[in-house]
């Protein structure tokens, strides 16, 4: 009895670790030539934008949100940093900054292009930096780019397996000039618990594409050969 | 009789010169590429510099839709500094580099863009022009890059005043071998440039065929022009005789 429960323990144990990191590689977006979908943002303000505290929820878009890829939840942690700023007397001009982030999840299909055999896949986001280009006329924003790069560790696999990405994004809108969040859009998420607050803003929209994603120094344990005989072994002791 | 004749004549000249000058100055406002104002492009850098993170390098940019189009270009902006934005470039992680371009012009097409005021086309001297990258790197390979670019200028033949500004986003698609200060990795990124991407530039602006370098998508740009266009000063007949006497 004592040997089926040691069995049974240590099925129940390997499985879920060892079915299949991520396979190790690296992924780009269809826009790019690959096969990863490109996707879509949502930035909630607290209380407008480029302020601490801002959380983004980025998802994959293939008209549906979130079938294949999913980060949610980094919050900003700092005041952003002002790297240039071109804005003259009249208004007109470029803003840069750089925007730190803390905290957050990645989550990704298991079918996705870096299937391994898991259904799906958890990490947590150990960096994540944006930086932000704004553009100026008479005072006013009128367009904001962003480049995104973050790193995360994934949950339940050796401590080195880790993915990397950088992405493009481009704001179509924000809930201050343009109106209520779209549908077709992440919707708004709460830096304080990381929960999903809905479509009520303030907060910021658009698009993200250019995706290069790299899975590294993942490693599915290799199931060791074994006989009945040996696991009693280990008990006779 | 001969000085009101003189009047006229002087009166013609000053109305074509004025509408030499100012009637065809670009209309001022903001346009989007992803709202199909005008079109996106692509880019060409050559590494006048030596390598992908060189000052010294030259970059030239193309509108693009299926073929290179004349809604702008970007001619020859010199990288004159490139500094890490934190750690410098390693084996395996996100490296951030700022880039400080000096130099070269920008052009707008005339007629079809939505800036179009007469002109054929219209030359911008470039004020500053900046371009922050952002590299991936994996197993000591270089696997992507994406960049925001940044640009003001100034338009040539109009006042002071009248200015073009605008963004975009970059993204790497290939380069050149060997790659440095990493390789490239090739199963990921192109290793010969194909007919979408503009020539290698020189330091004469010239394009040619044969080079080192990499070359980029360009998106996502926002164009705004301003203080271009002159307001008519009404006046009358008596005001005008009333200059020549």
């Amino acid at each position: 009895m004592k040997a089926v429960l040691v069995v049974l323990l240590s099925i129940m144990v390997a499985v879920p670790a060892l079915a299949g990191a991520p396979a190790n590689g690296t992924y780009t977006s269809t826009d790019i030539g690959g096969t990863m979908l490109s996707g879509r943002y949502s930035e909630s303000w607290y209380p407008t934008k480029l302020t601490v505290n801002n959380t983004l929820n980025e998802q994959s878009w293939n008209g549906a949100l979130g079938t294949q890829w999913w980060w949610y939840c980094p919050w900003v942690a700092a005041p952003p940093t002002l790297l240039l700023n071109t804005v003259n007397g009249l208004g007109n001009g470029i803003k840069i900054w750089r925007v730190t982030y803390t905290g957050g999840y990645c989550w990704l299909d298991g079918a996705g292009p870096w299937a391994g055999g898991d259904p799906s896949y958890l990490a947590n986001i150990n960096t994540w930096v944006g930086i932000v280009t704004e553009t100026y006329s008479a005072f006013q924003e009128v367009g904001t780019v962003r480049n995104h790069n973050a790193t995360a560790n994934f949950v339940g696999y050796n401590q080195e397996c880790m993915s990397l990405v950088i992405q493009n994004t481009e704001k179509l809108g924000d809930t201050v000039k343009t109106g209520p969040l779209p549908a077709g859009f992440p919707s708004f998420w709460n830096w304080l618990g990381c929960y999903d607050q809905g479509p009520a803003g303030p907060g910021e929209w658009g698009d993200v594409d250019s995706i290069t994603f790299t899975v590294t120094d993942c490693q599915s344990v290799p199931t060791q050969p074994t006989t009945w005989g040996a696991v009693k072994s280990l008990y006779r002791r | 009789m001969r000085n009101a004749i003189l009047v006229s004549i002087l009166t013609a000249v000053l109305v074509v010169s004025a509408a030499a000058a100012f009637a065809g100055a670009p209309l001022s406002g903001t346009w989007k590429s992803t709202n199909g104002d005008f079109d996106e492009g692509t880019a060409t850098s050559s590494w006048v510099g030596g390598n992908f993170l060189s000052a010294g390098n030259i970059l030239y940019g193309r509108s693009y839709n299926g073929g290179f189009t004349n809604d702008w270009t970007i001619n020859c902006p010199v990288a004159v500094a490139v500094v890490p934005l934190g750690a410098p470039i390693g084996p395996t992680g996100n490296f951030t580099y700022m880039i400080t371009y000096t130099g070269g012009y920008v052009t707008l097409g005339g007629p079809g863009n939505p800036w179009n005021g007469g002109d054929a086309v219209y030359t911008g001297i470039i004020d500053t022009y900046v371009e922050i990258r952002t590299i991936q790197t994996a197993s000591g390979k270089i696997v992507g890059a994406v960049s925001t670019h940044s640009v003001s200028a100034h338009i040539a033949g109009y006042p002071e005043s009248c200015v073009a500004w605008g963004i975009g986003n970059g993204v790497l698609r290939g380069g050149t071998a060997p790659g440095a200060p990493l390789p490239f990795n090739y199963t990921v990124l192109q290793s010969v440039k194909s007919a979408g991407y503009p020539d290698y530039p020189n330091g004469a602006c010239a394009l040619l065929a044969a080079g080192v370098g990499h070359w980029d998508d360009i998106r996502d740009l926002t164009v705004s022009v301003q203080g271009c266009a002159v307001p008519t000063q009404p006046s009358t007949w008596g005001n005008v005789k009333s200059m020549y006497r």
